[in-house]
């Protein structure tokens, strides 16, 4: 069972194996999401100038999880909204996808003992891991449709059905983010 | 911070809309829309981290977006507020800029 701690100013962090296949698998899918490839963009300077940029997006997405990922910046302006969009979108899908690969890269080579996977992470990249898990959090949500009652859902679901299990991934996810939250504000 | 001396950091070739019109000297304002996802606990940590916010600001405005659908997170020049909410959806929130 997963575990977190703050000490020396660090938060660390113990997974045991299935919590990392589960949350590597998860980090990964949203990362695809957002189309990027689990490796880091091209370091090569001049394999980086031939890499077309794609399209800049200008319409909000119509697949409801990267509507929520990448939201509208204007609510009842469509013209200052695509413009926002169109400016900003291919930076906003960077900056998470970088931290998204930030935890992939952590949990494929951190520090592994007593059959956890051990992590010591500094406030920075506690925040990285924050943002992460709660983009993680934002597509399981939207996919699963959860609501603020969602203990009450829960609490009549039959534990041996589906959305009671995609549920309990969703609950460990939270878990896991406000226990960091917590950690970070010790 | 504001005036015609300051370049804006995008640049439109829309007419402004309805509500600049009125009163171009109104201020901007960011909108932090409640959602069923984001944690109290996160939310509060991010107003801290991002706009320097005391834990006692921090958690009124959550609780503000908690409770009434929505915050008024920061205020300031239509360019500030863009970065504001950019920043903001990096860390996940549902935020928008309009003018007050």
């Amino acid at each position: 069972m997963g575990s977190v701690k703050r000490r020396g100013g660090l938060v660390r962090i113990g997974l045991d194996d299935p919590e990392v296949v589960l949350l590597a698998s998860l980090v990964a899918q949203v990362l695809e999401l957002l189309g990027g490839s689990a490796e880091a963009a091209p370091r090569d300077p001049v394999e980086a100038l031939l890499t077309l940029p794609p399209q800049a997006e200008v319409e909000t997405p119509q697949d409801p999880v990267l509507a929520r990922l990448l939201p509208d910046a204007y609510r009842d302006d469509a013209d200052a909204a695509g413009e926002f969009r169109r400016l900003m979108d291919g930076e906003l899908r960077a900056q998470k996808c970088a931290v998204l690969r930030r935890v992939l890269d952590d949990l494929a080579t951190g520090r592994r003992k007593g059959g956890e996977l051990r992590l010591e992470l500094d406030s920075e990249a506690a925040s990285e891991w924050l943002y992460a898990i709660n983009d993680v959090r934002l597509t399981l949500g939207t996919t699963l449709g959860v609501t603020e009652e969602i203990l009450d859902e829960v609490a009549e679901l039959e534990p041996d059905s589906p959305r009671f299990l995609q549920l309990g991934i969703y609950d460990w996810m939270t878990w896991l983010q406000d226990a960091m939250v917590r950690s970070l504000a010790d | 911070m504001m005036g015609p001396m300051t370049a804006p950091t995008i640049e439109r070739s829309r007419t402004p809309g309805a509500s600049e019109v009125v009163d171009p000297d109104k201020p901007w304002v960011t909108i932090v829309w409640n959602d069923p996802v984001n944690l109290m606990s996160y939310v509060t940590w991010v107003f801290q981290k991002l706009f320097g916010y005391s834990v006692d600001k921090a958690t009124a405005l959550m609780l503000d977006v908690h409770q009434k659908g929505r915050a008024a997170v920061s205020s300031g020049s239509r360019e500030q507020m863009e970065h504001d909410v950019a920043r903001l959806h990096a860390a996940g929130l549902w935020a928008t800029l309009q003018q007050d």
